[in-house]
């Protein structure tokens, strides 16, 4: 098997080369123990297996961001055949510098001179005959977009590969007493038995070059599996460089880099009088505008929740009308009267329940990793950290963990993964600590019960102080954990490249959202599937489908007591409610229908006329045909009003016969607005779905994934406590 | 003088970046040495972080980095 890897600078087009190359081969996943995305190809070309490793878009190889150090460990551990580095020809300088650091690595190389239309097209010439002599390694014009030199690219690839070299020796070109150091050290190498024994490893220029920058990563392995400290020599040489240079020897030995490119390109290279940055610079006077800025920004967030979160909507509908209606019809036919009732209960409502609740979030990841990907590829999801930092930082976070906390409001599962926009882990938890508190979609059904049946005409302004609730919560929240260790992100300057804009081209915005969508559906069955099948045997059991005499139930009388002090737990109705919220919270909707009115809804769908599995099928597709209309016309609408809209009583009364009179009768007494509220308070702050959870341990794993339940139940608490107990005082 | 004295649209040679940590070796990595020139491209909205061009790539940094960066104008 040959092993490709693929490296270059963030933005020079590499995950649209390496989707060119790769193709429906694409595998989305993490890189062991960390959430950075490790996209990995396999498939056969030539008669030959071709495994293709996309690493981490990178500035440098040193070892402070998880990013460099992945890439940097990936070529010495596991040595691919050949690596191909992925060169923006448009801004040259700067992307060879990364080019230089790889050769110090001393592996097989090709370098890949992407959006080579570009170039051409602001008139740039290079003498690519010089220049590969000068860099030393194969180089190939391509354009992932124009899908030009792929293949040329690939099967010199390949012969590179087949040659089998171990270890290629590149020339460093520094400056003179730059280069006699690094000599001194390589002699010393070649002296020392232990050295020359590491040098196999790691390459004897890069040792050597580690060694002079005593690069503390480096010298931690030797220590550790060499038994070697540092020549006292080489510190005594190293700190007469820096004396010398007035200058730390990293930045003596970037400078010596930079030096050696700008030398390479003034000997192959003519610029044009044409700027790549004209159009960009066009753009942003506009959308980093100092007073048009921010409110487009707002605009363009408020066209992505409208179109993702409406838009979708109608589809949802379908595939939930479809797994429901459709297979569970038909799966409902395979079971007989000796069937046992509970396994009955367990396929249709425990497993096809369960399947549903992962597939009909498929449209809105669609909707969402296609937006996403257009703002990212476009290159203006840089300049969102740009617009929104100053506020961000207020809280210890920098202005990228605005997106993720903005479609929170829609729903948290998307917000969880959005955090992976986000480039270091402390962030991330941060953000995905605070995501859940802000009230989404699915929160409304709730509030409409219960704005229906306590609080009538005032219902909307409820439902607003419900969400500025929950922000000033997420607020706070973050305040204070980030003064904790985990979440801690000081120290952690802001540098963010504003790359130019770029037209992205549709097939790759495609290609990545569905291997994204896909990844997700793959991960997010067995969590979630195991939780809701639980939650179903919690509410079914011991008395066979009887909700008001279920464990659940029980549950609920049990812990009515704990939560006395937050004014609505004086109904074991509602504390039992909680449990079945953590499957979707509009459950609590269904379930207060359940306990409160009793199973005569239930009933009467039975009775509708005999169909065909024809005319079913038809529906089906007829229904389809209907969703993708409307999702069309939604995206179109820019609704965003219909995001906050809570359902109409009479949409709820739909969900059950009598449900919000019966509601009416949960409380009685002069502070039964204030329970009511409290009780939407819980369910706004409490533990979200399960759904979110198993994104939440995708990403982080079970040990936060407990810390953030442990959060969400103790928060709610607090607050619903607090506003029971403050708010009885004035009543 | 230092980098936040610049006004926009003005450009200056870096003469020194000062100890601002990690962040130092990231910019240096992506070519922000003494000797390149330096443009102060515009502020964000808010006033903070600002955008600069070197080497014809546009990156942003906090004021309170861009302060720890020496420059001098032609």
């Amino acid at each position: 098997m040959i092993k490709i890897a693929f490296t270059g600078n963030p933005n020079v087009g590499k995950s649209a080369l390496i989707n060119a190359i790769a193709g429906s081969n694409l595998k989305v996943g993490n890189w062991a123990g960390v959430t950075v995305e490790k996209k990995e190809a396999e498939f056969e070309y030539k008669g030959e297996k071709i495994q293709c490793i996309d690493l981490p878009g990178v500035y440098s190889l040193s070892p402070y961001t998880l990013e460099e150090m992945i890439t940097r460990d990936f070529i010495i551990n596991e040595k691919p055949d050949v690596v191909i580095n992925i060169v923006d020809s448009t801004n040259l300088e700067r992307n060879l510098y990364l080019t230089m650091l790889l050769k110090e690595l001393g592996r097989p190389m090709i370098m890949a001179l992407n959006f080579y239309d570009e170039f051409e097209k602001l008139n740039y010439k290079l003498d690519t005959k010089k220049f590969e002599e000068l860099v030393e390694m194969d180089v190939v014009m391509t354009s992932a977009t124009k899908k030009t030199g792929l293949q040329e690219l690939l099967d010199r690839a390949l012969e590179i590969a087949k040659n089998k070299k171990d270890e290629v020796e590149y020339t460093l070109l520094f400056d003179n007493c730059l280069q006699d150091a690094i000599e001194v050290v390589k002699c010393k190498i070649n002296c020392d038995e232990t050295l020359l024994k590491a040098s196999k490893k790691f390459g004897i220029n890069f040792l050597a070059i580690k060694l002079i920058e005593r690069d503390s990563h480096l010298l931690e392995i030797l220590k550790e599996e060499y038994g070697y400290s540092l020549d006292q020599e080489i510190v005594k040489s190293a700190e007469q460089l820096e004396l010398d240079h007035d200058e730390d020897v990293e930045t003596i030995l970037a400078e010596g880099r930079y030096g050696t490119v700008k030398g390479i390109l003034a000997r192959t290279f003519t610029t044009s009088m044409k700027s790549r940055l004209d159009f960009t610079d066009k753009i942003d006077r506009i959308l980093l505008n100092k007073y048009l800025g921010l409110p487009i920004f707002l605009l363009i967030i408020v066209g992505l929740m409208g179109t993702v979160f409406n838009g979708s909507a109608p589809l949802i509908d379908w595939v939930d009308g479809f797994v429901n209606n459709y297979i569970g019809k038909y799966v409902g036919m395979l079971i007989d009267e000796n069937t046992p009732a509970w396994l009955a209960s367990l396929v249709v409502d425990g497993i096809l329940g369960g399947v549903g609740g992962v597939v009909v979030f498929v449209p809105l990841m669609l909707y969402l990793y296609f937006f996403l990907a257009l703002l990212e590829e476009s290159g203006y999801m840089s300049r969102v950290a740009f617009l929104m930092d100053r506020i961000m930082t207020k809280l210890g976070l920098n202005g990228k963990a605005f997106v993720p906390m903005v479609l929170g409001f829609g729903c948290t599962v998307p917000a969880i993964y959005a955090t992976r926009t986000l480039e270091d882990d402390s962030s991330r938890r941060l953000t995905a600590a605070m995501a859940p508190f802000m009230s989404c979609g699915a929160r409304l059904p709730v509030y409409g019960l219960f704005t229906a049946a306590f609080f009538g005409a005032k219902a909307g302004l409820v439902v607003m102080s419900l969400y500025v609730l929950g922000i000033t919560v997420a607020i706070l929240t973050g305040l204070i954990l980030k003064n904790f260790k985990m979440f801690k992100s000081e120290g952690k300057a802001l540098l963010i490249e504003l790359p130019p804009y770029r037209v992205p081209s549709l097939r790759v915005i495609v290609k990545s959202t569905l291997t994204r969508t896909t990844s997700y559906l793959k991960k997010a069955t067995t969590i979630i599937m195991g939780m809701l099948m639980i939650l179903w045997a919690l509410t079914y059991f011991p008395n066979n489908g009887d909700t008001a005499n279920s464990y659940m139930a029980k549950f609920g009388k049990t812990f009515q007591g704990v939560l006395k002090p937050t004014g609505f737990a004086d109904r074991w109705e509602t504390v039992a409610a909680i449990p079945p919220s953590l499957a979707a919270k509009e459950i609590v909707v269904g379930f207060m229908a359940q306990v409160l009115v009793g199973d005569n809804g239930a009933q009467e769908e039975e009775e509708e006329a005999p169909t065909t599995f024809f005319e079913d099928t038809t529906e089906q597709v007829v229904g389809l045909g209907i969703a993708i209309k409307d999702s069309v016309l939604a995206v179109v609408s820019f609704d965003v009003k219909g995001l906050f809209s809570v359902p109409e009583a009479s949409e709820i009364e739909e969900e059950g016969n009598g449900i919000v009179a019966a509601t009416k009768m949960l409380w009685t007494d002069n502070l039964a607005p204030l329970r009511a509220y409290s009780f939407m308070v819980y369910i706004l702050l409490v533990v979200p779905c399960v759904v979110t959870l198993g994104a939440i341990k995708q990403e982080f794993g079970y040990k936060f994934t407990g810390f953030i339940i442990g959060l969400l139940l103790v928060v709610p608490y607090v607050v619903s406590t607090l506003i029971f107990q403050i708010g009885r005082l004035f009543f | 003088m230092k980098l936040t004295d610049l006004k926009r649209g003005e450009s200056a040679r870096i003469v020194k970046i000062g100890k601002i940590g990690e962040l130092k070796k990231r910019l240096v990595d992506m070519g922000v040495t003494a000797g390149e020139v330096i443009r102060l491209e515009r502020n964000a909205p808010l006033g903070d972080p600002q955008e600069f061009i070197v080497k014809s790539t546009n990156i942003a940094i906090r004021k309170q980095d861009a302060q720890n960066i020496e420059v001098e104008k032609n």
